[in-house]
């Protein structure tokens, strides 16, 4: 079923349709770069790349701090936070959407870069991900660090963060695919054609698909697109998948 | 002296972004819920006046899209238990092939992290009534092709009234089982490959055959992995938005609205930010709710979550 999806995006349409094309036009492909003309095809995979691991390095960092803090130390207010986290999780994204919206008209983020980038760095599913697994992490490595003299942060850097590398591997993956395929906020916050990512640049090309002419190139686009992030998901499968499972039950 | 206040520090990021992004968001936006507030007709928030429950109460008596988009929400839940089901089959195929397992595993999973908008065009252009091989492939049958994205949920020539499945809905439904349930394989298998082999070993000593086995093995040893599939599906396909906006944008004449996309539209397209604030906090109650219960239901059965 797959394979047949992503052979129908090659064929020149034909009616009727064929599913394997007989000459296939390997050529759709080079005319597609050219194809999109505002964005650019390669414009918009710039901006989401730059996006999205933007976004998914400061969460990372942000995430892993905050849960380090409530995994390794106790102190005043540390159940209230962990509880605020936890309520978090429960309350879905768009009741946040709109007001969300108005704040980053009032930081002027609109149109930029930063309205995606910043908000959603704390996200209480990886925090509260990530605390479970430090917390495996045993407290006697960490004091014999502090005996060599390791200070505080050093401790989070050099010491949890490399332990931590399967969470963060996971944590890292699930967020950089979501915020790859984000459609939704992406469409609110960025009207300035230079700057859509993908999902949006490949959303403008709605109208033209029925087309007979456009058709196939509309495929080619569509398959350039999605290629980078198959490539990505082949080659990270096993932490992928790992993080995608490990979700679904605590831990042993 | 400097100890105690390291976690402190450590937090400052946190307690800004969460200050900021969560904290005075959902104030807010609760305040705004209780405003006319709209960008064309009052301009800035501070001329918006206050007018209470009146948003809450025009959402739920006065505003018939809604209450359908959220009906739709939970016809389009429904699909969830199906792609269980299919994930959960193919989970168990998998775990007794030896080869191919994790060709077989990639492959399904790749839909999971294809870009929905991709997704959506193969499919509008299989769902295509004139030029999409599902018609074609109906047609060289004899059957005549059907609207499969824009049927208005009536039978022409049936008074009008009756109810009818709304096929546009389900069209969009076959199309999410298709992408998702490579998720449900995914954890399913990694499930069932964490069951040692020694019990189902045992069960069959002690005479259980394959279908006791199945029953009285491993189903209770996967229940959290189904109880967390259950949940957290429910949740986040009540939420759809990105598969209704790029095959119907809601149509045709709002028959597959989804009440995301119907915030959106009046938030955005409408101006309504006061309005569209009380529909986001209504629809989410009425989350909370499905979720607490179904919650409850499901502890019943057996199954602990935290």
């Amino acid at each position: 079923m797959v394979t047949a999806a992503l052979k129908t995006r090659v064929e020149i349409m034909s009616d009727p349709p064929k599913w394997i094309p007989p000459n296939p036009q390997w050529t759709t492909y080079i005319r597609a770069w050219g194809f999109m003309r505002n964005p650019p095809l390669y414009r918009a995979l710039l901006n989401s790349t730059i996006i999205t691991v933007s976004h998914t390095l400061l969460l990372l960092l942000g995430s892993s701090l905050t849960a380090y803090v409530l995994a390794k130390y106790k102190f005043r207010g540390d159940h209230w936070i962990l509880w605020w986290i936890v309520s978090q999780m429960m309350i879905p994204g768009f009741t946040g959407l709109i007001p969300m919206y108005l704040l980053m008209a009032w930081f002027g983020w609109l149109n930029t870069y930063w309205a995606l980038i910043i908000p959603g760095a704390f996200s209480a599913y990886s925090i509260f991900l990530m605390r479970q697994y430090m917390i495996t992490i045993p407290n006697e490595v960490l004091d014999a660090a502090r005996l060599y003299g390791c200070s505080e942060f050093g401790l989070f850097w050099r010491m949890i963060l490399p332990l931590s590398k399967p969470a963060l591997a996971a944590v890292g993956l699930i967020n950089f695919v979501w915020s790859w395929n984000d459609l939704l906020w992406p469409m609110l916050v960025i009207k300035n054609r230079d700057l859509f990512t993908v999902q949006l640049a490949l959303g403008g090309l709605w109208d033209v698909r029925s087309s007979f002419d456009y058709l196939s190139l509309v495929a080619a686009c569509t398959t350039i697109a999605t290629l980078p992030l198959i490539i990505f998901t082949i080659v990270t499968q096993k932490y992928l998948i790992k993080g995608f499972t490990g979700l679904s039950y605590t831990k042993r | 002296m400097k100890r105690w206040l390291i976690p402190y520090l450590f937090l400052i990021p946190f307690f800004l972004d969460f200050a900021i992004f969560s904290i005075y968001t959902l104030g807010f936006g609760i305040y705004m819920s209780f405003t006319d507030f709209n960008l064309a007709t009052t301009g800035p928030i501070a001329n918006a006046k206050i007018i209470g429950l009146a948003n809450y109460i025009k959402a739920v008596t006065d505003d018939p899209v809604f209450l359908k988009s959220i009906k739709n929400a939970f016809i389009y839940v429904l699909y969830e238990p199906i792609c269980n089901v299919i994930g959960l089959m193919l989970a168990l195929v998998l775990n007794s092939a030896v080869k191919g397992r994790s060709v077989f595993r990639t492959i399904f999973f790749i839909p999971v992290v294809t870009s929905t908008v991709a997704i959506a065009y193969v499919w509008g252009w299989l769902y295509d009534y004139t030029y999409g091989p599902l018609n074609y492939f109906l047609r060289s049958l004899g059957v005549p092709g059907q609207y499969w994205l824009s049927h208005l949920d009536v039978i022409p020539g049936t008074p009008p009234g009756t109810p009818i499945f709304p096929i546009a809905l389900l069209s969009i439904m076959v199309m999410s089982t298709w992408q998702y349930f490579g998720l449900n394989v995914v954890i399913y298998l990694a499930a069932l490959q964490s069951i040692p082999n020694e019990l189902h070993e045992a069960a069959r000593m002690s005479g259980a055959n394959a279908w006791n086995s199945f029953r009285h093995v491993t189903v209770p040893l996967m229940k959290p992995a189904i109880l967390f599939c259950a949940l957290t599906a429910t949740a986040g396909s009540l939420q759809v938005f990105t598969e209704v906006y790029m095959l119907t944008r809601g149509g045709p004449v709002d028959h597959t609205m989804v009440p995301v996309l119907w915030m959106q539209t009046q938030a955005f397209e409408f101006n309504r930010f006061g309005y569209g604030a009380a529909l986001a906090y209504t629809f989410f109650l009425i989350i909370l709710a499905v979720s607490l219960i179904e919650m409850r239901i499901l502890r019943r059965g057996g199954m602990v979550y935290y």
